[in-house]
């Protein structure tokens, strides 16, 4: 299933962002597109990862790409609620979720 | 290894055995090669693994003796691989020495465990460690006057305290393996993901920390989404050698770059990955403390080294100048490139053998005893079944039946091939004897292998084994002659001996010849008649003089050497022989060598019988044996008082009644047929009442009360429940051209 994004109301003025679908290289060119479109809203991130079903290193790098770019603007994205397949991709490499 | 551990060790000591002997046969196997061509590589690095590899494998048993001898055996031959020592015959002969004390010990310790060993053993040891001591220290005095610049540990060290105050420092204190990677970009469009490899680490070792880089990336609008940016920085915990984890990402192999510092490596190492990855040194060398595969000061004394390493570039002319630096630079390059084309080499051999090892298995030879005996069974059942079917006039049931008694067939055919190995193993084996013997005997004699190839049922291959060996023995013994007297013969200096294997009708032939001296048969006639074994004045042919040499006690060399010459020799090869149902034949010309000829049956416990009936009873021949089949009218059976011989297409074929042979008394069939057989290049005849055709045979052997019977090699079960012999057709075929020969020769002096 493709990527999809919707936006939930957040906790104390953070914006929150569920995610669902793949997040693999076969989806990574629309992956991008939405969390672009996410970084360009204001403020800090949730972002909800438990509605991905599949995730690669393609995907699992765009997240991180997407961290490291919110670090720059000054910005904190955390990755909350992660799906098992997420998850242990996550663990694997060590990246920090909540 | 504790002997307390849970599994069965006895078992896994069992398989070590079994290597550590085929890793002696290799180890053999390339000396001799390297006999030829002293400088063959192949053989120089397979050698070296061989011992490599009985090394590694005493030592996880725990046979120190096996361990501590081929350690220094493994360390003259990493000499000799890195072309630091030279082979010769001397050190070859030596080697060869090391390899049969070491299957001395391995089949000391086999069944024993590891025992003191016997004072000649010891002494035998003692004098083996001796001289390749002589030859490591020799190599070593060598190089040191040759002033080679191989970095020693000393040498390093003598480096390492022009560079720093406190030498001790210059070993990282982490205590894990540091795996550096670095993709293609198109790694994920080519369809890796480096998440399976990755986590597959976690297989050999634990992934202690990760942490993930990204080169190279401007802002996220820019990035290509199906590219990768990323790098792995990675501890890892793992009790493994450095080919394990690069085997991990061997399949990765063109499409990253992998860095992997072992524990405890040099800060060198460190400050080299730093400078060769592509991001900034500061940056990668934070990324290295942070991660904890340096210490804080020990990232600081890096990046010092960093920069007086490679913060200015140096050209080449300079090096001289700026010795220290620069020779840590060409020792870099010195030190690495041997070490990763080793770890290379090592990663194909171990690949080479993985391949090797795949294509067979170890089955224990009692299962497939028991699997074979189970066809046989099955076979019977197979026939039965098949004549009920006959009878019962159901022709869907007849065709099923026959379709299963195909099957049964081909099942049958594919087990019996189970067992047929390749004879050429064996044939190799007897290179080292003929170069040893030859020596001994001062000759120059070269053992020549054609028809390796030839299969033949293994417990077949075991029992020819001795009896070969006392053929090859006699050739080089009696058989060629030194070189003095060969180029007298106008031969050339060097003899040889032909070991040759073929497939003949119904038989495997295996030959073993020479380009000697051939028999003398004046000599062997003398002999004979002082032995009175034929009458003063008799006349023999040369086949009947030479059958005479596997008269027990008879020998016609004048030397007695420990080998040969004792008398005890052919009769005992020739009895070997025929209890396997084999034949061995000899042809000889004097002056120009001689041939001994074996014939061996394919198998030994299935055959494909041909059925015929005499009267009331069944036999079976071998259908291998069987040439031919044709009707045969009473005259030419009857009335032949000159012995019983026809006419075949212009060949004449001796022949036998069947009928009269086992004095059959039913009532005479009207019409008669002659199978014709052939076995060891003699045919003869059988007349019979009827033909029945194929028929699968197990063999059963005979109870003891029949173990004189010699013209039946055992017994099967017919589908109906009777008993049908197996005729020993060899043996008849020998009955038959001698009886029938010597009514020949009455007949032909009558006339």
């Amino acid at each position: 299933m493709k990527i999809q994004a919707k936006q939930q109301k957040g906790d104390s003025g953070r914006t929150k962002y569920v995610l669902s679908g793949e997040a693999t290289i076969y989806s990574a060119v629309d992956l991008r597109q939405s969390l672009a479109d996410i970084l360009s809203s204001p403020g800090d991130i949730d972002l909800d990862l438990g509605g991905i079903e599949k995730i690669d290193t393609a995907g699992f790098q765009l997240f991180h790409l997407m961290g490291r770019e919110a670090g720059r603007l000054g910005r904190t994205i955390s990755f909350m609620n992660l799906s098992n397949e997420a998850k242990r991709l996550f663990d694997l490499y060590c990246e920090d979720h909540q | 290894m504790a002997t307390g551990d849970k599994f069965d060790l006895t078992e896994a000591m069992g398989i070590f055995f079994t290597e550590s002997r085929e890793m002696l046969e290799t180890f053999e196997g390339c000396l001799l090669n390297l006999e030829k061509d002293f400088t063959d590589e192949e053989s120089i690095h397979a050698l070296f693994r061989a011992a490599h590899t009985i090394k590694g494998s005493s030592g996880m048993f725990g046979f120190e003796e096996i361990e501590r001898f081929t350690h220094a055996v493994e360390n003259l031959l990493d000499l000799v691989r890195k072309k630091e020592l030279s082979l010769g015959s001397e050190l070859i002969s030596i080697l060869l020495d090391c390899h049969d004390y070491i299957s001395q010990i391995i089949n000391l310790f086999d069944g024993n465990g590891e025992v003191k060993l016997p004072d000649g053993l010891a002494l035998k040891r003692d004098m083996l460690m001796e001289e390749l001591k002589k030859y490591i220290e020799g190599a070593k005095a060598g190089q040191d006057a040759a002033g080679e610049a191989r970095p020693s540990p000393g040498a390093l060290e003598e480096e390492e305290s022009v560079m720093s105050a406190d030498p001790g420092d210059e070993f990282v204190a982490s205590p894990y393996w540091h795996i550096s990677l670095r993709f293609k970009q198109s790694i994920f469009v080519d369809g890796l993901d480096p998440q399976s490899f990755i986590s597959y680490l976690n297989e050999i070792g634990k992934i202690e920390q990760v942490m993930v880089l990204a080169h190279d990336v401007t802002a996220f609008g820019d990035i290509d989404p199906e590219l990768c940016y990323l790098g792995f920085e990675i501890v890892f915990n793992a009790q493994t050698a450095k080919e394990t984890i690069e085997n991990v990402f061997d399949f990765l192999s063109e499409d990253c770059e992998l860095r992997i510092l072992p524990p405890g490596s040099n800060i060198r190492e460190y400050v080299t990955l730093i400078n060769e990855l592509p991001e900034k040194p500061m940056h990668i060398g934070e990324i290295l403390r942070e991660i904890g595969s340096l210490t804080e000061t020990e990232l600081r004394r890096a990046l010092s080294l960093q920069e007086e390493m490679f913060g200015e570039k140096l050209s080449p002319d300079q090096y001289e100048s700026k010795k220290p630096i620069g020779e840590i630079m060409v020792q870099e390059k010195m030190v690495q490139r041997p070490v990763l084309d080793a770890a290379l080499e090592k990663q194909k051999d171990i690949k080479k053998n993985e391949e090797l090892k795949k294509k067979s298995i170890r089955v224990d030879a009692f299962k497939l005893d028991n699997l074979i005996n189970l066809i046989g069974e099955l076979v019977i059942t197979g026939a039965n079944v098949k004549q009920l079917a006959e009878g019962s006039g159901n022709s869907e049931l007849n065709e099923a039946v026959s379709t299963m008694s195909r099957l049964i067939e081909d099942v049958r055919d594919s087990t019996m091939n189970i067992r047929m190995v390749q004879i050429g193993e064996t044939f190799k084996r007897y290179e080292r004897i003929v170069r040893d013997l030859s020596k001994e005997r001062g000759k120059n004699i070269e053992l020549v292998i054609s028809g390796g190839e030839t299969e033949l049922d293994k417990t077949l291959i075991e029992k020819i084994s001795d009896p070969m060996m006392h053929l090859i023995r006699n050739a080089v013994d009696h058989g060629i002659g030194t070189q003095e007297e060969r180029t007298a013969q106008g031969k050339p200096a060097k003899g040889t001996i032909y070991l040759n294997s073929y497939n003949e009708t119904g038989s495997i032939v295996i030959e073993v010849s020479d380009d000697g001296n051939g028999l003398n048969k004046r000599k062997i006639y003398a002999k004979a008649l002082e032995q009175g074994l034929i009458a003063e004045g008799q006349t023999v042919t040369d086949e009947e003089l030479f059958r005479l040499i596997f008269a027990p006690g008879f020998s016609t060399a004048e030397k007695v050497t420990n080998i040969s010459g004792r008398g005890v020799g052919m009769d005992v090869v020739k009895k070997n022989i025929e209890s396997l149902r084999g034949q061995i034949e000899l042809e000889s010309v004097e002056g120009e060598g001689t041939t001994v000829r074996i014939h061996l049956p394919l198998t030994l416990a299935i055959i494909d019988g041909f059925m015929v009936q005499v009267g009331k009873s069944y036999y079976i021949l071998p259908l291998d044996m069987v040439v031919e089949c044709n009707e045969i009218t009473e005259q030419e059976i009857e009335g032949k008082d000159a012995g019983n011989f026809m006419n075949l297409r212009g060949e004449v074929l001796p022949f036998m009644s069947l009928r009269e042979f086992f004095n059959e008394e039913s009532e005479k069939a009207t019409r008669s047929n002659i199978v014709v057989t052939e076995y060891g290049r003699k045919k003869a005849g059988f007349v019979v009442d009827r033909p029945i055709g194929e028929f699968q045979t197990v063999i059963k052997p005979m109870g003891k009360i029949f173990k004189n019977l010699k013209w039946a090699s055992g017994a099967t079960i017919l589908g109906t429940g009777d008993v049908a012999m197996i005729l020993d057709v060899p043996m008849l075929i020998q009955y038959v051209q001698e009886t029938q020969g010597a009514k020949k020769a009455t007949v032909q002096e009558t006339v």
